[in-house]
């Protein structure tokens, strides 16, 4: 049974040094997904999943343990992704207005997988070019944006989660996410009405 | 034709509607094709951002992050927290409030003792400036600093004083009824017409009507 992240925390400040090294190898895959899903570069994706663990070491002591470890540890991701974007000034100061009326658009009944690409649509979400589509379509939108459906897609974290780890509130998270999947919505719908139906 | 509004239908997908509202939600889609198409969409998205997701992971080499991070740490000075504003971590952030504020009050405050120390010395000298200069406003200027009285006229009931109030001179009734006492202060015509003339108003007991 794999011990749970407190207690390696614990076993470390207990002077065990390889329950740390656990704690990067855990995490280190879902480290680099979250930091590639908002930097969207995969040397400045590795850049951030090393800093950000480096710095989970540094400040190890501070970490009280009545906040899960992956909460805290996502917190330092988000922010080391911010602060990257912003220093490399890619990050995007248009921001849509996170209070922003939400009935001006409804998020779509859509057909993301195309008819045309076979008869079993997981397969068709699985090809190359939709893949890169998406890829595209993260890339438009905002660091926050991206911050937020790709902790909400990947982990799964609750509103509650990411409202802690953005340091704002559950109706901004939840604005945030609109907004970003209604943004990849019409981004897809654009680029996949564009492309030329191939013959069945 | 939808039938969910957005945040309800968000709400669903996320697992964040409570059992009731999601039973009634559940319902609600399984009555109308297009929140249904609406769900399957949302989920579809889902499916693509993993798997991008997935294809980042996958293409990374991840063999080099441990010994490159241990290596770092090695190397790491000691902790500096005036560097680390931005992506400090802070406070564990399921405390509430006052035991964030009162955490960050206690490493701020070891950081800087210097800084700390000097806002405290400025904040005792601004307020004794403003102690100083509240207390000239402050003070009851509208008293006059002598007052005097004489009594004029007296028979059982009634006691009539004559009194010189800042230069005014008001008549003070005080009709006895009983074991009761009301003190009525008459203030002339005249003294209110100095006052017009540019007596001070915020002496002024208020009319020539009884008070």
């Amino acid at each position: 049974m794999q011990p749970k992240d407190l207690e390696l925390v614990s076993r470390y400040r207990d002077g065990e040094q390889r329950a740390f090294e656990l704690l990067v190898k855990r995490y280190q895959r879902k480290v680099y997904s979250l930091a590639y899903g908002i930097v969207h570069n995969p040397e400045d994706a590795m850049d951030v999943t090393q800093e950000a663990f480096v710095k989970v070491h540094r400040y190890l002591d501070k970490f009280q343990g009545s906040a899960s470890f992956y909460t805290w540890l996502y917190r330092i991701v988000v922010n080391l992704c911010i602060d990257h974007l912003r220093r490399a000034g890619r990050a995007y100061s248009v921001e849509y207005d996170d209070a922003i009326d939400r009935s001006q658009g409804v998020l779509s009944a859509m057909d993301i997988v195309p008819s045309r690409q076979g008869t079993d649509p997981r397969q068709a979400l699985a090809d190359k070019e939709t893949l890169t589509h998406i890829s595209e379509g993260l890339a438009q939108m905002s660091p926050n944006h991206r911050a937020v459906i790709m902790m909400r897609e990947l982990e799964g974290l609750s509103y509650k989660e990411m409202a802690e780890i953005m340091e704002c509130s559950k109706g901004t998270i939840m604005s945030r996410l609109f907004h970003a999947r209604k943004r990849l919505q019409a981004y897809l719908l654009q680029v996949l009405n564009e492309e030329p139906e191939e013959s069945v | 034709m939808s039938g969910l509004d957005d945040d309800t239908l968000q709400r669903l997908y996320d697992g964040e509607l409570d059992k009731e509202e999601a039973d009634k939600a559940q319902k609600a889609v399984a009555a109308n094709a297009d929140d249904a198409k609406r769900l399957e969409s949302l989920s579809q998205m889902r499916i693509l951002i993993r798997a991008e997701a997935e294809a980042a992971a996958n293409a990374a080499d991840f063999e080099g992050l441990w010994p490159a991070v241990a290596a770092q740490i090695q190397q790491e000075p000691q902790p500096e927290p005036s560097s680390a504003a931005r992506t400090d971590p802070g406070p564990d952030p399921s405390l509430g409030a006052l035991a964030r504020f009162k955490t960050w009050l206690g490493q701020s405050m070891g950081s800087h003792p210097v800084r700390w120390a000097a806002a405290g010395v400025c904040t005792v000298a601004v307020a004794v400036v403003l102690g100083v200069l509240f207390s000239s406003f402050l003070k009851p200027e509208g008293i006059p600093a002598k007052r005097s009285a004489a009594k004029i006229e007296s028979d059982d009931n009634v006691d009539i004083e004559k009194m010189e109030f800042k230069g005014r001179h008001p008549d003070i009734f005080r009709i006895k009824d009983g074991k009761r006492t009301t003190t009525v202060i008459w203030v002339y015509p005249e003294d209110e017409d100095e006052d017009d003339n540019g007596a001070d108003a915020g002496d002024d007991p208020g009319s020539t009507d009884p008070i």
